[in-house]
């Protein structure tokens, strides 16, 4: 670079072609700090499979089956066997779930991974702590946001939101290191089929 | 002179640049990651524990059976009548305009079993069967009875049988349930007399597919 720049500056002085170096010089070392820090190392999952929904989670007995005793019918008949009344609605229908909300964290004791993401700096080109902000969205695999649709079936999905997050320090002497879990909780009410739902949960962190 | 100018350009630029660079700008990045979750079968069935059908409207109807004619002795003991009726014979006996003898009343109960939930392709089996097809009369002493058969169940959705398979479960909520009717088939000839007859029994069984 110093071969290339003296080139460059053959046809003036010697005197201005010191005055360029150092001036330039300067101007790097001082205006780029953050560069020559280096940027830190950022990791996220590639993937998570959250542990499956049990019935329990919906269901006081444990069992994926339920059933409603809705009482009793009293219709009449005529005799070439015609009832006119109905047994019941479906506004009628007893209540036999207790939520129709699951949730899940992303790290390891309710899914396959220890954390979602990682932030690792170097304190010797950071001696200040980062501040770090995490946002999070969820989208379904055709762009719809805050779903998890089902693989085989567009029409049935789970409406996800992130409602909790927590970050781990677990900074040695010589980095700055934290890691990151969400929370999410999955809304049923949309659901028409058992089996795997889908999406992408976009993470974005904001460091100072 | 255009050293200094130079110089003058220099210097301004690394003025310009030392703020920027002192600037504590927040960086920002984001990743994206696959997520995935599994649900069960999960199926809640619907029904009523019990039914009574009123057959409320009285059945009255006069019959005219034709004329016959008797031969009378004079000790007042008749003959034989020219007709079956009036030998004593009732196979020939004219129809009732509700005819019960040999057709057994098929009533369909509309709403009585309703069916939600997950499951794999998003269906259910639906099945019923008689635990007791046979309702006696509770009158003291009576042994009249009404036998049931030909139990069917019927999901609005172009579903009826004993069993059905793809009876749609449309999810968790109430509002979606599927709500099926039930046929079950009476036979009254053995009903000899105005009674509640009861004991009759019959099970839905919802299996998620």
């Amino acid at each position: 670079m110093i071969t290339a720049l003296t080139k460059r500056f053959t046809g003036v002085s010697l005197f201005a072609y010191r005055a360029t170096f150092i001036t330039l010089l300067c101007a790097v070392l001082v205006a780029a700090p953050s560069i020559c820090e280096g940027a830190p190392k950022i990791t996220f999952r590639n993937n998570i499979t959250f542990d499956d929904m049990e019935p329990g989670e919906i269901f006081s007995s444990g069992s994926s089956g339920q059933s409603a005793d809705e009482g009793s019918f009293s219709p009449e008949v005529s005799w070439d066997g015609t009832v006119s009344e109905s047994g019941f609605e479906s506004g009628d229908l007893e209540q036999v779930y207790n939520q129709l909300t699951f949730t899940r964290w992303t790290n390891n004791t309710q899914s396959n991974r220890a954390w979602l993401w990682r932030f690792v700096w170097r304190k010797s080109e950071h001696p200040n702590p980062p501040s770090i902000s995490v946002t999070f969205t969820v989208e379904d695999q055709f762009g719809a946001s805050g779903r998890l649709t089902h693989q085989s079936d567009s029409g049935s999905w789970l409406e996800s939101t992130v409602i909790d997050t927590d970050m781990e320090d677990i900074s040695n002497n010589n980095r700055w290191r934290f890691t990151g879990t969400a929370r999410l909780e999955f809304d049923i009410s949309n659901a028409r089929r058992s089996g795997r739902y889908g999406g992408i949960l976009r993470t974005t962190l904001t460091y100072l | 002179m255009a050293h200094k100018k130079i110089l003058s350009v220099l210097v301004l630029t690394a003025a310009l640049a030392f703020p920027l660079g002192n600037n504590a700008n927040a960086a920002q990045t984001s990743g994206s990651t696959s997520v995935s979750v599994t649900l069960p079968d999960i199926i809640i069935l619907h029904y009523i524990s019990g039914i009574t059908l009123n057959f409320t409207t009285e059945i009255t109807e006069g019959i005219n059976e034709a004329t016959t004619s008797w031969t009378v002795a004079w000790d007042g003991t008749p003959s034989e009548g020219t007709l079956e009726l009036a030998n004593g014979a009732s196979s020939n006996l004219s129809n009732a305009v509700t005819e019960l003898d040999g057709n057994p009343i098929t009533v369909n109960i509309p709403n009585v079993w309703a069916i939600r939930g997950f499951s794999s392709d998003g269906t259910a089996t639906v099945a019923i069967k008689l635990d007791d097809a046979r309702l006696d009369s509770e009158a003291t002493g009576s042994s009249a009875y009404i036998t049931m058969s030909n139990p069917q169940v019927d999901d609005n959705d172009g579903h009826v049988g004993a069993t059905i398979t793809a009876a749609p479960l449309n999810g968790i909520k109430k509002s979606t349930a599927t709500v099926g009717n039930v046929n079950l088939t009476f036979d009254l000839q053995n009903a000899v007399e105005s009674a509640t007859y009861s004991g009759g029994q019959y099970t839905i069984t919802a299996t998620a597919v």
